[in-house]
């Protein structure tokens, strides 16, 4: 050090200092950088988070809406069996949305339930390609409703 | 050895050029960084408003099948159809109409429920 600052090459010790400094300032930006990374990860987890929730509301709504059209189409006397399938597209050009809707509505003879299940999924999402909700509904005949629910993911 | 008598000062100069690059470089990051972290923040909360009140709307279907939704309508009526398979031969077919929540953050965040007609 005293080399550095007693010696001719004064110009020296003040590079060293700069340099120091800069690495110091380096660390810096380096944390703040990190910070903005982390933040930008935690986003993309939360678009996909949102996107899987999208297609559970669908799901959802598609399964009650085939729940009251099976209040319409099926009686409590009705006893036989049931096994029918289709799927529906849906899409929003004004936000990018699409998704695709597999229905499959099922039950045994004699039974008083009714099995409705909804796949949703978004075919050309950007975030996750296998991200899916299913949605199973339980409807009873004789009460005309969907009376119970089992929800999951398909990823 | 000879010293060129300013040499100090551009030495000087050349350090306070150094320094300040780097510090600039700093507080854009840190800039950077509080902007992704503000906008964020905003988007979670406008996220949040939306997600409620699709779930509010999803649980209104659930208690009532038939009732109008809050939201506005998407595109035209679609018909859902359900055809027989094995030995069920009978179709069951419904329209319905897509509803969409929608948020107005950079993510255009939205969330959508299908309502029959």
């Amino acid at each position: 050090m005293q080399y550095l600052f007693f010696t001719k090459r004064r110009g020296a010790a003040l590079l060293g200092v700069v340099l120091v400094s800069l690495i110091v300032l380096g660390i810096f930006a380096a944390v703040a950088f990190n910070i903005a990374m982390n933040t930008m990860r935690v986003e993309r987890w939360q678009r996909e988070h949102f996107e899987e929730q999208q297609m559970h509301y669908l799901a959802r709504s598609a399964v009650l809406a085939v729940g009251a059209e099976l209040s319409n189409d099926v009686r409590p006397s009705d006893t036989a069996a049931i096994d029918k399938t289709g799927s529906l597209n849906v899409s929003d050009s004004d936000r990018g949305m699409a998704a695709s809707l597999d229905f499959a509505v099922s039950a045994d003879k004699d039974s008083n339930i009714v099995l409705i299940q909804v796949t949703a999924y978004n075919p050309s999402s950007a975030l996750s390609n296998d991200t899916k909700a299913v949605v199973k509904g339980m409807y009873s005949k004789s009460l005309g409703k969907v009376t119970a629910w089992n929800e999951g993911s398909g990823k | 050895m000879m010293r060129r008598r300013g040499t100090l000062f551009v030495e000087c100069l050349i350090a306070i050029l150094i320094f300040l690059i780097g510090v600039i470089a700093l507080a854009s990051s840190l800039a950077y960084s509080l902007r992704a972290i503000v906008q964020s923040r905003e988007a979670i909360a406008s996220d949040l408003v939306v997600s409620n009140q699709t779930e509010t709307d999803s649980m209104r279907l659930a208690l009532s099948p038939d009732q109008a939704l809050s939201a506005t309508k998407v595109g035209n009526t679609m018909t859902v159809t359900l055809n027989g398979v094995n030995s069920d031969s009978g179709n069951i077919s419904f329209s319905c109409n897509l509803y969409g929540y929608k948020a107005d953050n950079k993510y255009k965040t939205a969330f959508y429920l299908l309502g029959r007609k």
